[in-house]
């Protein structure tokens, strides 16, 4: 599904990717694992064509990227760190704004049910955006998601600032999306959840994959080990 | 796409309290404004109105000898237009009294900034002022994150992967926060529009008006949203705005004027008198000094009536020469002006200039030209207003020059004969004369237009997403 | 560690290019008010010149006639333009400093306006009084407003809190870092000023001075309260671009409104009106009319017989002189209305900075319209002079030769000046104790 192929990337002489390639296969979680800096943010924003590669080719469901708004957009959704919308509109509004955005006009009743798909619960539906938790503003952006009903979905950070239940909802939500076929893309620091998550791990340095693995093949603990001998 | 973003902007504008507290105070600051200038306008109205009853009656009052009468003379008043309640223009600083004498070519007279202190200087609170000040400010401080904190906040991405383009989202922002500005102003539009109901011309100009302003909002918009999107965070966009506003509207102007009236000076009122007194006694282009003029008049005229002495004339001399000694004082007033006005002339080409350094001075001059309170209307009713006491001062003359006399040997000008002299009346010049005078501003307002697409068109090619 | 803060600060861009671009319209006002001064001093040397030709020719052309020749006649009078005046150019623009009257009726000459073009009054000139009123209170909110939000907003302040031994000392020292930057720029513009414009200094240079410290020691209080507050950033930027927008439009120009409308002066009108019908009239009235009253103001030209021709020069200034003496109750008006107008503006001045500092300057360089009405009450005693020097070298008929004409130069208005250090300063200074107590009492605690 997502084929990265010898990516290169500098910012102002410093290398940002440095070679890298992997593969994502469909119904797969892939979480990339590494430190601040390490390149994972960048990897994401070059599958979703905000910035170019100086060399290298990404793929997307055998489509290669370009910049700017392309087919692929509506192949893939995205979650960004800090959920932040919008904080005078309702979770609802932001659903249906985001959805207009890709072109989905859903009557009311729709929307609902994509939020609550999404794990949030009913009442909260039409309170404002500025009332919620993170792990809530998080749920309306796997529903934007979910209603995009997009192949691909890129997380950048997901779990960083999540209590633990709200750390076990998310699993518990990207599980599902996984089960229904769509494949998830994260940038995550966090072990635990990796292991707890993903399908397939891979560790990051400097722009480079250093260790690549199966979550069947390994627990925590080994997963700790390598990451701190890697980085 | 672009009008979802839009009717987002929109629906966040209005759900937000402080935007809608500040709309609030633009609407008091508005009323207030207005309702003080309608006072004072009616207050001048009133006034004007008033004296030039009393004047005219008081010329009229008894009979007088028609060259007294033409000393007597009267004052002539540029009447207020009604477009003055919303942009006084340089009323304050031009002057609204002429005087009508014999002998004398009067400048315009009694400027309110002459009595004022200083705060006038600061400004004063017109709907103009509002709108070219104020209104800015304001969509400076609700359009200035729009891009910069959804950029802050990530949502910029978002909006991007769900399949926003770049230009959808700009002109999006730009069109959103343009209504929501024009929303705020649409009650003051719609109340100077009925105002204009009341004649053909008038609908008109106050149609200009309000399409002027939106066009000039529609300009500030753009440059708040471009900045906006430029700029990394909300933080930095309003430093910028602020910097842009206060360079735009408080600097700029005043060194466009300081520029003009450096590199263009005019000479002094002293000076300038002088200059003609001097060229009265001494002639111009080889007429000959005041002495040897008259003479050569009185050759003229004995031998056009074909007798010897003054006192075989069947008219009284008295009169043509008085006549002619007007005539040649005009001739040299109009010379004299000449170098003047081509000054002024430069002055105001350097104004137009500068419309194309800032939108505040295309607006600002468009504006009074609509409103009929800029310079040259003001030029107009001078020129215009010289033209009758011409007019006047010849007519007494004339009168004098038939050498009619009362009981006790007086030449005189019965009472009915002044009473009904021609009345000054001033009709301003139609809205034609706006668009003839200023092309180079209506020119400016197309500049900035095309500048900020282009520049916007160069933003979109730059994909700064991040 | 005050070091530190002071690097810390100085090192950003953003104030570096604050400050320089502070510092260069300032030094751009000053050749502006230099330019202004130039014009004016040129005018006053051009008018000695153009003065003595014009009584040459004139004395050459109506050598038989003393009272034809002080027909034509006009004597100049000066209201000095000190150098200090290019600081803040006031009134100046659009009340003359050079009036050149004949011995004939003054209302009608007195309020003759200069040649100008009203658009560039209109728009205001760019001189160091605007930049100091307009422009520093935006850079000292750009570097004040987030002194403790930022701190607090970037978690450094309870590190500082932690470190330092007393908090407000903390704050202290960051504002007053602020201040002696803003302060250094001011001093700079202040000091450049003097060879630039050719300011001697005294105590109008002082009191300038002090004022223009005494104006950024009042918005440093208005920042330093709203810092006190301990809002977020956002929230104090927003307050005090609001206080400026308040303070330097808003206020200003209501005022403006309310002065006019409360304080008309229709005045100017009744005025010109009694004075045209005063001298006007007297042409088609009996000649002993005019005469009784002209020898009831002057009685010591009683000696003249009232003249039997039909024309004469002593019944022609005569008419002349009631012109002047019938509006001369409604002139009276006039002035006090517009200095009752002054003085209530002076009044309301003293509450709203912003409007007392401009008041402060264009006193301090006399270029207010206090000034003016001086300069106009001293143009009243200079025409009166003329008037008794050469009423009786008219009414008996002098031989124009024996009057040495070479001494009529133009001559300096004498007007009263003196520097009110308290009316320019307390004012200021009392705003800034005030709001800067209301930020202590909000400090108290920390």
């Amino acid at each position: 599904m997502l084929k990265a192929i010898n990516l290169l990337k500098s910012y102002n002489g410093k290398k940002a990717l440095d070679n890298i390639s992997f593969q994502v296969e469909k119904g797969e979680i892939y979480c990339l694992l590494g430190q601040n800096g390490a390149g994972k943010t960048t990897t994401i924003n070059l599958f979703l064509g905000f910035i170019k590669p100086d060399d290298g080719n990404a793929f997307i469901d055998g489509e290669e990227i370009s910049t700017g708004t392309s087919s692929l957009n509506k192949k893939m959704a995205y979650i960004p760190e800090m959920v932040q919308l919008y904080g005078n509109l309702s979770g609802m509004e932001n659903l249906d704004f985001f959805s207009r955005i890709a072109g989905f006009k859903y009557p009311q009743e729709k929307l609902s049910e994509f939020l609550t798909k999404a794990g949030l619960q009913e009442d909260a539906h039409r309170q404002q955006l500025s009332s919620y938790s993170k792990g809530m503003r998080q749920k309306v952006g796997i529903a934007v998601a979910i209603a995009k009903n997009a192949d691909v979905i890129f997380m950048d950070e997901p779990t960083s600032g999540l209590d633990p239940k709200a750390m076990a909802e998310f699993t518990e939500s990207c599980k599902e999306l996984a089960a229904t076929g769509k494949t998830i893309f994260m940038a995550t620091h966090d072990i635990f959840n990796a292991v707890n998550v993903g399908t397939k791990i891979g560790i990051m340095r400097e722009g480079s994959i250093i260790h690549e693995m199966l979550t069947t093949d390994i627990d925590a603990n080994e997963l700790q080990k390598i990451y701190l001998e890697t980085i | 796409m672009w009008h979802i973003i839009a009717k987002k902007e929109i629906k966040q504008a209005f759900s937000n309290r402080v935007f809608i507290l500040l709309g609030l105070i633009v609407w008091i600051i508005i009323g207030v404004s207005a309702l003080s200038g309608y006072k004072n306008y009616r207050n001048i109205k009133k006034q004007q109105e008033h004296a030039k009853e009393l004047f005219k009656e008081e010329l009229a009052e008894k009979e007088r000898d028609p060259h007294s009468a033409a000393h007597f003379g009267t004052y002539l008043f540029k009447p207020l237009t009604f477009l003055s309640l919303y942009d006084p223009g340089v009323n304050d600083y031009s002057g609204s009294t002429y005087r009508v004498e014999a002998h004398r070519q009067s400048q315009m007279n009694l400027a309110n900034a002459r009595d004022t202190s200083a705060i006038l200087r600061l400004g004063e609170l017109s709907i103009s002022t509002v709108f070219q000040l104020l209104i800015p400010l304001l969509l400076i401080f609700f359009s200035f994150s729009s891009i910069s904190k959804e950029r802050e906040e990530g949502t910029l991405k978002l909006l991007f992967t769900q399949g926003l383009g770049i230009r959808s989202l700009i002109w999006g922002k730009i069109f959103g926060n343009y209504s929501i500005v024009m929303l705020i102003s649409l009650p003051v539009f719609l109340i100077i529009l009925a105002s204009g109901l009341l004649g053909t011309e008038s609908f008109i100009r106050t149609l200009l008006f309000v399409v002027a302003y939106g066009f000039y909002f529609f300009i500030i918009t753009c440059i708040c949203i471009l900045v906006s999107y430029r700029t990394k965070t909300s933080g930095a966009s309003l430093l910028s705005l602020l910097c842009i506003w206060t360079l735009l509207f408080l600097i700029v102007p005043k060194l466009i004027a300081g520029i003009a009236t450096t590199t263009y000076p005019l000479i002094s009122y002293n000076e300038f008198t002088k200059q003609m007194e001097l060229d009265y006694s001494n002639g111009i282009e080889n007429d000959g000094t005041r002495g040897e003029r008259t003479q050569k008049l009185e050759k003229e005229i004995l031998k056009k009536y074909n007798v010897h002495t003054v006192s075989e004339l069947p008219i009284n001399l008295d009169g043509l020469m008085l006549q002619n000694s007007e005539d040649y004082l005009s001739k040299v007033y109009r010379a004299r002006s000449i170098p003047v006005e081509e000054q002024l002339e430069r002055q105001k080409a350097i104004f137009k200039l500068g419309a194309f350094f800032t939108p505040y001075n295309a607006i600002n001059q468009l504006s009074m030209a609509i409103s009929g309170t800029d310079l040259y209307q003001h030029q107009d009713f001078h020129k215009k207003a010289g033209k009758y006491r011409d007019y006047f001062v010849r007519t007494l003359n004339m009168e004098l020059a038939k050498g009619e006399k009362n009981e006790a040997g007086q030449y005189t000008v019965s009472t009915t004969f002044l009473k009904n002299m021609e009345q000054f009346t001033y009709v301003q010049p139609s809205v034609n004369f706006v668009f003839h005078k200023y092309p180079f501003i209506l020119l400016s307002f197309l500049f900035w237009m095309v500048l900020l697409i282009f520049l916007i068109e160069l933003s979109i090619k730059k994909q700064n997403i991040l | 560690m005050t070091r530190l803060a002071f690097y810390s600060f100085i090192r950003s861009n953003s104030v570096k290019i604050g400050l320089s671009f502070l510092f260069l319209t300032g030094i751009i006002s000053l050749f502006i008010g230099k330019q202004f001064i130039e014009k004016q001093k040129q005018n006053i040397t051009d008018t000695a010149i153009y003065q003595k030709e014009y009584i040459t020719q004139n004395v050459k052309f109506h050598k038989d006639d003393m009272g034809l020749l002080l027909y034509y006649l006009k004597f100049s009078l000066i209201n000095e333009v000190p150098a200090i005046s290019g600081l803040s150019i006031g009134q100046r623009d659009v009340n003359p400093s050079i009036k050149s009257v004949t011995i004939r009726g003054l209302e009608g000459q007195k309020y003759d306006t200069d040649l100008n073009n009203p658009y560039n009054s209109l728009l205001g000139s760019l001189d160091f009084s605007f930049v100091l009123i307009f422009l520093f209170p935006l850079l000292i909110i750009a570097f004040t407003y987030n002194i403790i939000s930022e701190e607090k907003e970037s978690g450094t302040w309870r590190m500082v809190s932690v470190q330092s031994k007393s908090l407000f000392k903390h704050i202290n020292k960051l504002f007053a870092i602020r201040l002696a930057l803003i302060l250094v720029v001011l001093l700079l513009i202040l000091f450049l000023a003097i060879p630039v414009l050719n300011i001697p200094i005294n105590a109008d240079f002082w009191a300038v001075l002090a004022t223009s410290v005494s104006y950024v020691l009042v918005w440093f209080g208005i920042c330093f309260w709203v810092a006190s507050l301990q809002k977020r950033s956002n929230f104090n930027a927003v307050v005090l671009l609001s206080v400026w927008i308040l303070l330097i439009i808003i206020l200003p120009t209501a005022v403006n409104n309310y002065l006019v409308n409360k304080y008309p002066v229709p005045e100017a009108l009744e005025t010109t009106l009694k004075q045209r019908k005063g001298y006007h009239e007297k042409w088609d009235m009996p000649k002993n009319a005019t005469m009784d009253k002209f020898f009831a103001h002057y009685p010591q030209y009683k000696k003249y017989p009232v003249p039997e021709e039909e024309f004469n020069w002593l019944w022609y200034y005569a008419m002349q002189q009631m012109g002047d003496d019938e509006s001369l109750e409604s002139s009276k008006e006039m002035k006090e209305k517009i200095l009752l107008r002054e003085k209530s503006s002076r009044a309301i001045a003293n509450i709203i900075p912003t409007i007392h500092t401009q008041l402060a300057f264009n006193q301090i360089v006399r270029t207010d319209l206090h000034n003016h009405m001086q300069f106009l009450d001293r143009l009243d005693d200079f025409h009166e002079k003329l008037r008794l020097y050469f009423y009786p070298k008219i009414f008996e008929n002098h031989l124009v030769e024996e009057e040495n004409w070479s001494k009529f130069k133009p001559e300096y208005a004498v007007t009263a000046h003196q520097i009110n250090w308290g009316e320019s300063l307390l004012p200021l200074l009392l705003v800034t104790a005030l709001i800067s107590s209301f930020a202590l009492f909000n400090l108290r605690k920390i």
